[in-house]
């Protein structure tokens, strides 16, 4: 039997889906959901008064953070060659990094090393750190690699996504991309101290974060993206209805 | 501990992100989600119960149910697979309750059709219109058997069981509904 039909709708299926829905359905199950107005339809001004305000929020978290990076970058470089990894206090930028949840016990404890003898269990874990016994420091670093490469690999993914609106929104992407790259070259350069910096730990540690918050930075922007492309698909369909 | 974190970050890439946000009761999702679909939904639909008002109910009513049962949606296949399953359950339901039978061989007499594919098939180019016009001339049965493995990608066994039927009287079905389809692509031209 001869496949030629089947090959032919396989090969023009979305040709086949040329129907459009009445616009009423949506408006009945909005209704019936008990769905809020829809904000693109009756009002597109305020739309793009958050869209700014979203953009603009992201553009300020994005600055808040390179600066703390750069900061405490500059400020630990001079004069700290003979000191031990366990007594530089602030290198872990983000006291203003709002999300506590990657804090761990160990870092907590090396921003205030020496004055807390009573943790004893912790203070073992710090000795550990940095005494370099070898196990232990090896498989932390593996872990984190590991970590790291899978952020480093989310945010490829993302950013060829992004890429996409590249064409179509030559502007808006130069902008978001500007971002991204302020945060990647603060990446870099700590990618660059590490291999002279005694305080490996802190500088993966900050490393990691600074992929996650590229990941953050890029979802906010993709999210955005597509919020443009919602509100342009209902606008063109308004005018494609109304002629 | 990073580890967790790690893995909460992954989840909106295997999950589906526009889901979750409906799950969490965005209004603005809803109606994202809805633009995604809506078209694909429509037309199987009204491949199916044949009629645009009913299409319609069954689009309107299909996207209800959706949004209101999202919790019980655990990703065990796309999204897009799982509404497009309530839209056919919906498109048939409506066909049974308006009484039209959808098993068609015993009562279609279409029995000087050949076995083979008429020869002329490899004569002329399909075309999309044609096609259409033609399924939407088919009887009930024999459409919806024919949308289903056609159009939707079911396979028979499928099929079988969206339906409640044989296996083997989906087959017969479909190469009878296949023959009339093609018959009647003829007879336009």
């Amino acid at each position: 039997m001869s496949n030629r039909l089947e090959q032919f709708v396989h090969d023009h299926r979305e040709e086949f889906d040329g129907e459009e829905p009445d616009g009423k359905i949506w408006e009945a199950i909005r209704k019936d959901m008990g769905l809020g107005e829809d904000p693109d339809k009756k009002k597109p001004a305020p739309v793009v008064r958050i869209y700014r305000a979203a953009w603009a929020v992201a553009a300020a978290v994005v600055l808040l953070i390179a600066g703390t990076v750069w900061f405490f970058n500059a400020r630990q470089t001079p004069g700290r060659p003979a000191v031990a990894a366990g007594n530089q206090p602030p290198a872990r930028k983000p006291a203003t990094q709002p999300d506590t949840q990657t804090q761990t016990p160990g870092t907590n404890l090396a921003q205030t090393p020496a004055q807390t003898p009573d943790s004893g269990r912790t203070g073992n874990n710090l000795a550990n750190n940095t005494t370099g016994d070898a196990g232990t420091r090896s498989d932390l670093d593996e872990s984190q690699n590991e970590e790291m490469y899978h952020y480093a690999r989310l945010v490829e993914i993302k950013q060829k996504e992004l890429k996409t609106i590249e064409k179509d929104e030559p502007l808006l992407y130069q902008q978001f991309a500007m971002d991204v790259n302020k945060l990647d070259s603060a990446y870099h350069s700590l990618q660059q101290q590490l291999p002279k910096n005694p305080n490996r730990e802190q500088i993966l540690e900050a490393m990691l974060q600074n992929l996650q918050l590229q990941m953050g930075l890029l979802n906010h922007q993709l999210d955005i993206i597509k919020q443009i492309n919602h509100s342009k698909k209902t606008a063109y369909e308004k005018a494609y209805k109304t002629t | 501990m990073n580890k967790t974190v790690a893995l909460e970050l992954t989840e909106p890439i295997l999950h589906d992100e526009l889901v979750e946000r409906c799950k969490k009761g965005d209004s603005r999702s809803f109606a994202e989600l809805y633009g995604k679909y809506a078209r694909a939904m429509y037309n199987t639909s009204l491949r199916i119960v044949n009629h645009t008002g009913d299409a319609e109910d069954v689009l309107q009513e299909a996207f209800t149910d959706a949004f209101r049962s999202l919790e019980d949606f655990h990703y065990k296949s796309t999204f897009g697979a799982w509404l497009k399953r309530i839209v056919i359950n919906k498109s048939i339901n409506l066909l049974r309750k308006r009484r039209m039978d959808l098993i068609d061989i015993e009562k279609t007499n279409i029995g000087h059709l050949p076995d083979e594919d008429e020869p002329d098939e490899e004569d002329r180019a399909l075309k999309i219109e044609e096609i259409k016009k033609a399924v939407a001339l088919l009887p009930n049965g024999y459409r919806t058997v024919l949308t289903l493995y056609l159009f939707e990608g079911y396979d028979q066994e499928e099929i079988a069981g969206i339906l409640q039927v044989s296996h083997a009287t989906v087959r017969t079905q479909y190469m009878r509904a296949r023959q009339k389809l093609l018959q009647l692509i003829k007879q336009a031209a």
